[in-house]
């Protein structure tokens, strides 16, 4: 069953995440996925932590976002021969089984991207403010992007090596999401949605987006469109 | 005594954003109107009235204002792309160091403890 996840690397983007990481990094080891953790500047024991729990750690010198570190992973896990990546987020949100039911999609379908979806699954302990924010980031994105997706902003997906290789992620913090969707049209991939559970915890609302972010993410994507 | 000093002010910023290498010709005929309005306005106050008048915006301060606002929201965005821009730049450099020295984790019983360099 787990031939993808065999050939693949797990790329996890991780910010201050010392507290969880270890737990994390260790579970999507354990179902025998090599894992690449990039600590986009933290000043904590980040590092230390996806060591101990054996990732291989590519370090940002400074702090350049989400988008960015997801890029330097890719970039990684290509250099090293992937023939499938992973994304996969550092908070503890996602229980590292649901990497299987990815691969399972891709395999029945054949597809070049395999996009987590919360809609489809479940969300559990979700606030009602964080509900809204993302149904009304959903509505943005399926306008923007005019894909019938049900989830963004999801940290779990699957790339072939081939997907991978062609998304570019430019954006260097939280507008990278839409900016993969956009891709995925542009260039023509074929993308199915998996559902997936993401656990909201204390913890993990503390290192979530904000309103304001969406305020950023925005400006971030009208960016874009003017430089085009 | 005033005016004298606002020309050469005017003069000498205009010729310090020309010599800048990368500006565009546009960039610079626009630069220039823009500066050229400015110094009309300083030789001949009259003319913002007038042109005030002109746009049904009542005082030539007002129009200044608009102008002012209006400048500074261009340069504003200007100072935006080049960050973006730059913000690249920092982008490619900081993925290539992070690139060129990956930490391996160690194996057994060092596993987790920094890898000799």
């Amino acid at each position: 069953m787990a031939e993808i996840v065999n050939q693949a690397w797990v790329v996890i983007p991780a910010y201050q995440e010392a507290k969880v990481l270890r737990r994390v990094v260790a579970g999507v080891r354990g179902i025998g996925a090599r894992v690449v953790v990039v600590d986009d500047g933290s000043s904590d024991r980040t590092t230390e932590e996806a060591l101990a729990a054996g990732a291989t750690v590519l370090r940002h010198a400074v702090n350049l976002g989400q988008g960015a570190a997801l890029q330097t992973g890719i970039d990684y896990a290509l250099a090293r021969g992937a023939s499938y990546v992973f994304t996969f987020d550092a908070d503890g949100q996602h229980a590292p089984e649901f990497l299987l039911i990815l691969e399972a999609a891709l395999q029945q379908t054949g597809a070049d991207v395999v996009l987590g979806s919360r809609t489809l699954g479940k969300a559990v302990d979700i606030p009602m403010t964080r509900k809204l924010l993302l149904k009304a980031a959903l509505a943005f994105t399926r306008l923007q992007t005019t894909l019938p997706v049900t989830d963004t902003h999801n940290g779990l997906r699957l790339f072939t090596r081939n997907a991978a290789s062609r998304i570019r992620i430019r954006h260097t913090r939280m507008a990278h999401a839409s900016e993969i969707l956009s891709q995925i049209r542009e260039l023509g991939l074929r993308f199915v949605e998996a559902p997936v559970t993401v656990q909201y915890t204390d913890y993990s609302l503390t290192k979530g987006q904000k309103i304001t972010g969406a305020f950023q993410i925005l400006a971030d994507i009208l960016y874009a469109a003017w430089c085009r | 005594m005033i005016v004298p000093v606002l020309l050469v002010g005017l003069a000498f910023i205009l010729a310090y954003i020309g010599s800048h290498r990368n500006i565009r010709t546009i960039q610079m005929l626009f630069i220039s109107g823009f500066f050229g309005l400015g110094a009309l306005m300083v030789v001949q106050p009259e003319f913002a009235n007038r042109a005030a008048a002109l746009m049904n915006v009542g005082r030539g301060a007002d129009l200044l204002l608009y102008f002012a606002v209006l400048g500074g929201v261009l340069v504003t965005a200007n100072f935006y792309f080049r960050f973006k821009q730059n913000e690249q730049v920092v982008t490619t450099i900081v993925r290539q160091l992070a690139l060129l020295s990956p930490l391996e984790p160690t194996e057994g019983e060092n596993i987790g403890k920094w890898p000799k360099s």
